[in-house]
């Protein structure tokens, strides 16, 4: 095999700073734009998943009427600015997020199948299965027109997760938004210093810059070589070992495949202005703040066009102590009419999208061909609960946001018929990305009305 | 009639019903047709016969102990349900008197799990790949580096509640690309690439630094005031340095907190330190050496007061906390680090440079594969040598080339284990003297086996000495991993630095009392473990160690500064995990206890009985239908317990919550909640009554000890085994239980039971349980080395 004489990382740029003082404050807007609106034709370019843990509290979520011109409740009042650039989706479920027979662990199942439109298998560990989810299977298709096929990021830092999770459900399922396929879910990465390393390239560690092309020259022959061991491991294995083993080989496939985007797009990458984030900020606020921003940037210069954010795995019991909440998130979710109980709620999902609003905006500011990101962006935010205290996996809380590149008609509120699989509206994502495909999860078919 | 292939099993278990003892054999002996299956009828057909399959569940369609071993599964379901009292459920009539229930319990254990005694089934443990810690320790032992390049890997996925299981350790492709990454830049570490010059970099030992404030200083926290601290520092060559810091300083008031800086006296121009996100910031400073040797840095905060006015009466003050400090030198002329001399050591004395890198490719991938190599095996590598070779790499890069990719071959990165015929489960094998190394080494210390346990595979003696081997293991300070990876999974202790108590309702709460927390668990386990106590302890230890934070908390004099001590009780507050603020904590909310969490946490993690799961959609507290709940807690709960549908999950999980309603949210003691005076007396579900934390202990230790010696067995097991448990791991726990009631309960007696257990000694192909009961005559004798102990511990 040929692996081109292309460093794994990016090299080292002019930007990073590798000592003074760290800021993690991206300066988006003043990034040069990347040529690239030939490239737009008229598609969606993008397509991202954003994930808020609890469900919400849906009296204050809802728009009373349908259409265009309905009233932004509370909660969603924050995106103002914005509302003529989102729909609210109302009516759509994720079905098999609900027991049907396993009992409890809606967390988990609602995790689980946010994205694959499946139910997982309820396991403490063995035989983890639940379903390909909507941005791998895109990402498979399309992921080679951009360096990374897709981006995965979260805010919880799951390594520190002890003990068993969701009520006999492997962490697995409440620790992960995307799988690659029914058995291999992909881990998201916390901490930003990582997603700006994987983005843009870690800084050069002088060890390493000693002896780099000798050692790029040689990847092909490594590759090779741990290649053949794996394929003659398999030999003398049991199936399940063997299975194992086909990870590994997947995952070095895939490695020689990004070792090559790496190449290819090397040219293409535009410098960003960011300087690199310096570990997990303690504070949340800051935390979700330089995450959203990475990911903002992520779309901006191209890097890749599919996406997933878990904010916060479902069940957090996360408390939001700068808005007045010192309750623990998942307490109160169970909050049994308790009026005060679902105030609280309402204020934990409404500061949410105060920071989704952010979001929002920034994309907005950063100008692609004749447009913004946003306008060609297809962002879905939303929970796989509806109102935690049932654990409703119905009628569940959804955002669609971005113009999909003219495919979209933002600005309304839809509402759809009793449990619409949520999984129509990834078919038809998935439609507007040039993926064709007849059914993904529980899919019946495609949403028109969006 | 069931068939002659379908009735071995039941012979095999009659067999080995004889062979159980006194007791239990009059029990066991129990028939189906005569005993078992009036009780299905009388108490479990009207919701699991014929039409009714509640919980999918159907009993009337076995006639025999035959025809139940086909379906374990299903036995297994009923077994735990039986054990925990679930079923039949309260609300029913008709309930089975307790030797009923112990005789349909003994029935199932005896007649449908157990299996012929010499020869239980070891079961199979999916191939495992090393986990984060596991990788950095081993990179850490193999090569010698001290940096942790598994930080940067993304977070491993745990089952069974353990984040070393084999069918949960997946490979994604992000994992392989810092797989690779990682191994170039630990042989970038560990071999000098070329002799270009480079800065020195020289650590400051924060407590090194002298004056200014003197208390809750620590090596990673060193506060700066107003007044000079000061740093005598050795430095080794002249020259211009970089000053390198990292310091918290949160923003107080309108202006940057400023640090005043002076080396050998002479002022030094650093930036403002700025706060982020309450986080760390790093700055640098240039100074410049005159001569090597020592020299002063000294230190001081600017503008400590914030603003001229005061706050309640208090002054505005700034704070600055150094987190890191590091002088780095100008270039310097570079020699070959130590751990190449180490892992060029095999070289020597080869009569060509390609003999010399056979050796060292050779001695290096058999440590790191964990076993000997073939020849074919090392030529492999061999062939990366030459390659690195043609591409102009002089003999360190080419021999480095090699070696990385030993550190990206899945030989490195699983611990495979091999063995004849993979896919057949009816046979069953010791696991060779190599994997038994690798299994103890990773099992113990979280890393590759030492030179000891090597040469003792290499000889083949490791099982006849695994006694002395093992007790060399956990005296090794290396054992420290049991203690932060088994003991802080299965207590959870782990999860203490993301828990976030109210600081209104809790003001004494900071991170540092976090870690005071987790310490104080974590020395009880340690000092089970290398005095070899009984683990009874974890439950029952009459002392703690504490240091000034949690003795505060705690209400106890005497005690401190950072140091942990070893204190006796006081008598209201019981010994153990129960009495520990690391436990308390874990299991409330924010704002409040929850006895719900504190009780289901006893009950699966101290006794191995969890709680059914709650029935989907059951309002939590607080659904009042329409009336609002008042009093404590307790009083609350107990009118939301009227209802039928949380009733009975509820009395097994309540009471032991509210025997520790003494302790608030995080540890702390209480009489009263606001304003009603605590009620911590209770009776459990199975009648035991009991006043308080120390009664509730004192249940535990008694007719609940045996559960807690199972459940840490259990949880001990899979750790060790990296599987979840099955039915048929019964066997062995009961024989790792019944070595700890023979030694009284010492922690040598629970890992030495584990490690001689069937499961940890063995393998069997992949495949179904049956198969492998059933084909008991053709493979007795692929296990003629019996696994099991040979020998008691000694006392």
């Amino acid at each position: 095999m040929h692996i081109p004489n292309r460093s794994l990382v990016l090299p080292r740029r002019t930007f990073l700073r590798g000592l003074g003082a760290c800021i993690a404050l991206p300066f988006l807007e003043a990034m040069t734009p990347p040529a690239r609106s030939a490239a737009l034709g008229g598609a969606a370019r993008r397509m991202v998943f954003i994930y808020l843990p609890n469900g919400m509290d849906m009296e204050s979520w809802t728009p009373s009427a349908a259409g265009a011109s309905y009233t932004l409740p509370s909660t969603l009042q924050p995106l103002q600015a914005q509302r003529s650039h989102f729909s609210v989706l109302s009516g759509l479920a994720q079905v098999n997020a609900r027991p049907l027979g396993d009992g409890a662990g809606d967390h988990a199942r609602a995790n689980a199948c946010f994205l694959t439109g499946a139910h997982p298998r309820k396991t403490a560990g063995a035989d983890i299965k639940v379903g390909i989810s909507v941005d791998q299977f895109a990402a498979q298709q399309v992921g080679q027109n951009t360096r990374l096929p897709s981006l995965e990021l979260s805010c919880d830092v799951s390594n520190k997760q002890a003990g068993a999770c969701d009520s006999g459900y492997a962490c697995a399922y409440q620790n992960n938004l995307s799988w690659r396929n029914e058995n291999t879910p992909i881990p998201a990465l916390a901490d930003p210093r990582l997603v700006f390393e994987r983005l843009f390239g870690a800084a050069e560690d002088p060890d390493l810059a000693a002896g780099r092309a000798l050692r790029e020259s040689c990847r092909g022959s490594i590759l090779d070589l741990v290649r053949g061991d794996a394929k003659a491991l398999q030999g003398s294995l049991g199936a399940t070992d063997r299975r194992k083993l086909d990870e590994y080989l997947t995952a070095l496939r895939e490695t020689e495949v990004a070792i090559a985007q790496n190449t290819k797009f090397k040219t293409a990458s535009p410098v960003p202005n960011m300087v690199k984030p310096d570990g997990i900020p303690s504070d949340f606020g800051q935390h979700l703040k330089v995450m959203y921003d990475l990911l903002a940037f992520a779309l901006a210069t191209d890097s890749t066009r599919i996406a997933t954010f878990m904010v916060s795995r479902d069940g957090s019991n996360r408390s939001y102590p700068w808005i007045g909440v010192n309750d623990g998130h998942h307490e109160l979710s169970h909050h049994g009419n308790n009026a005060e109980k679902k105030a609280k709620i309402a204020k934990i999902n409404r500061w949410h999208i105060e920071q989704f609003a952010g979001f929002l905006a920034k994309l907005q500011t950063l100008r692609e061909g004749s447009g913004s990101v946003l306008d060609n962006s297809m962002i879905v935010l939303g929970s796989a609960i509806a109102d935690g205290n049932k654990h409703a996996h119905d009628n569940l809380p959804v955002l669609l946001c971005g113009g999909g590149g003219g495919k979209l008609k933002p600005g309304r509120h839809v509402q759809f018929g009793k449990e619409t699989p949520m999984m129509n509206l990834y078919l038809s994502m998935l439609d507007h990305m040039g993926v064709r495909t007849e059914k993904l999860g529980d899919s019946t078919g495609k949403l028109e009305n969006v | 009639m069931p068939s002659a292939a379908s009735r071995t099993p039941f012979i095999l278990a009659l067999m080995g019903v004889i062979l159980l003892g006194g007791r239990e054999r009059l029990e066991a002996a129990a028939d189906f047709a005569k005993d078992v299956k009036p009780l299905l009828e009388n108490y479990c057909y009207k919701c699991h016969a014929g039409t009714k399959k509640k919980g999918g569940v159907v009993l009337d369609g076995f006639d025999s102990a035959a025809s139940a071993v086909k379906d374990p599964k299903t036995w297994e379901t009923v077994l735990e349900n039986i054990r925990t009292s679930t079923m039949p459920p309260d609300d029913e009539d008709k309930q089975p008197k307790i030797e009923e229930r112990e005789l349909l319990m003994k029935w199932i254990e005896s007649a449908v799990f157990a299996s012929d005694p010499d020869r239980p089934d070891p079961g199979r443990v999916t191939i495992r790949r090393l986990n984060r810690a596991e990788y950095n320790n081993t990179i850490r032992d193999l090569v010698g580096v001290n940096f942790e390049p598994a930080d940067d890997f993304p977070a491993d996925d745990s089952g069974y509640g353990f984040d070393n299981i084999g069918d949960a350790l997946t490979v994604p492709p992000v994992l392989f690309e810092r797989y690779l990454a990682a191994a170039e830049k630990v042989m970038s570490a560990a071999i000098l690439n070329d002799h270009k010059p480079r800065p020195e970099i020289v650590q400051v030992a924060l407590l090194k630094i002298t004056g200014g404030p003197d208390k809750g200083n620590t090596d990673s926290a060193r506060r700066i005031d107003e007044r000079e601290s000061q740093l005598e520092i050795d430095l080794p060559v002249a020259g211009e340095y970089t000053v390198r810091f990292e310091a918290a300083a949160p923003k107080v008031g309108p202006d940057a907190t400023r640090m005043e800086m002076k080396f050998d006296g002479l002022g030094v121009t650093i930036p403002h330190l700025t706060a982020v996100g309450g986080g760390s910031a790093r700055l640098i400073a240039k100074v410049r050496v005159t001569t090597p040797g020592s020299h002063t840095l000294s230190m001081r905060l600017a503008n400590q007061l914030a603003q001229p006015e005061m706050v309640k009466g208090k002054p505005v003050k700034r704070s600055i906390t150094l987190r890191k400090l590091e002088f780095i030198s100008p270039p310097q002329p570079v020699k070959a680090p130590e751990t190449q001399l180490r892992l060029f050591s095999p070289g020597r004395g080869q009569p060509s440079l390609d003999a010399s890198a056979r050796a060292i490719l050779s001695h290096f991938a058999s440590r790191a594969f964990r076993r000997p190599l073939t020849p074919q095996e090392v030529e492999r590598f061999m062939f990366i040598y030459r390659t690195a070779g043609q591409k102009r790499g002089n003999f360190e890069q080419s021999v480095q080339t090699a070696l990385t990719a030993v550190l990206v071959s899945p030989h490195f990165l699983f611990r495979g284990e091999f063995q004849a015929e993979p896919d057949n489960p009816r046979n069953a094998y010791p696991v060779n003297e190599w994997a038994l190394a690798s299994r103890l080494s990773y099992f113990l210390w979280s890393t590759m086996p030492d030179a000891e346990l090597f040469a003792q595979a290499q000889a083949g003696t490791l099982r006849k000495n695994l006694d002395a081997q093992v007790r060399r293991m956990i005296r090794d300070p290396k054992s420290r991993a049991l203690i932060e990876n088994f003991a802080g999974q299965w207590l959870q202790i782990r999860n203490l630095s993301q828990v976030q108590p109210d600081p209104k309702t809790f003001s004494e709460w900071n991170p540092e009392l976090a870690k005071a927390m987790e310490r104080e668990t974590e020395m009880l386990f340690e000092h089970i473990m290398r005095e070899d106590r009984p683990v009874t302890e974890l439950l029952g230890a009459d002392y703690t160690f504490i240091n000034e934070r949690l003795a505060k908390l705690y209400e106890i004099n005497g005690v401190e500064g950072e140091a942990f001590v070893k204190v006796k009780l006081p008598p209201q507050r019981p010994g153990g995990i129960l009495g520990h603020a690391s436990f308390l904590t874990l299991t409330s909310n924010p704002t409040r206890t929850s006895p719900v969490k504190r009780g289901k946490y006893v009950l699966e993690n101290l006794l191995g009985t969890p709680p059914p799961p709650p029935p989907p959609n059951v309002p939590d507290l607080n659904d009042a239908k329409g009336a609002e709940l008042k009093g404590t807690l307790r009083q609350r709960m107990e009118q939301h317990r009227q209802d039928a549908i949380c009733a009975s999950c509820h009395a097994r999980m309540d009471p032991i919550g509210f025997g520790l309603e003494n302790f608030d949210g995080i540890g702390g003691w209480r009489d009263k909640e606001d304003g009603n005076p605590i009620d911590s007396g209770g009776v459990l579900v199975t009648g035991e009554k009991f006043k308080g934390p120390v009664e509730l202990q004192r249940v535990l230790l008694g007719r609940k000890r045996g559960d807690f010696l199972r459940c840490v067995s259990e949880k001990m097991l899979t750790y060790a085994l990296g599987r979840g448990m099955e039915f048929y791991d019964r066997t062995a726990i009961q024989k790792v239980v019944a070595g700890l009631d023979q030694n009284e309960t010492k922690f040598s007696a629970l890992v030495l039971g584990i490690v001689n257990s069937v499961p940890f000694q063995m393998r069997r192909g992949e495949g179904d349980h049956r198969l492998f009961a059933e084909s008991a005559p053709a493979t007795k004798t692929g296990i003629k080395s019996d696994p099991a102990p040979k020998k008691k511990p000694a006392k």
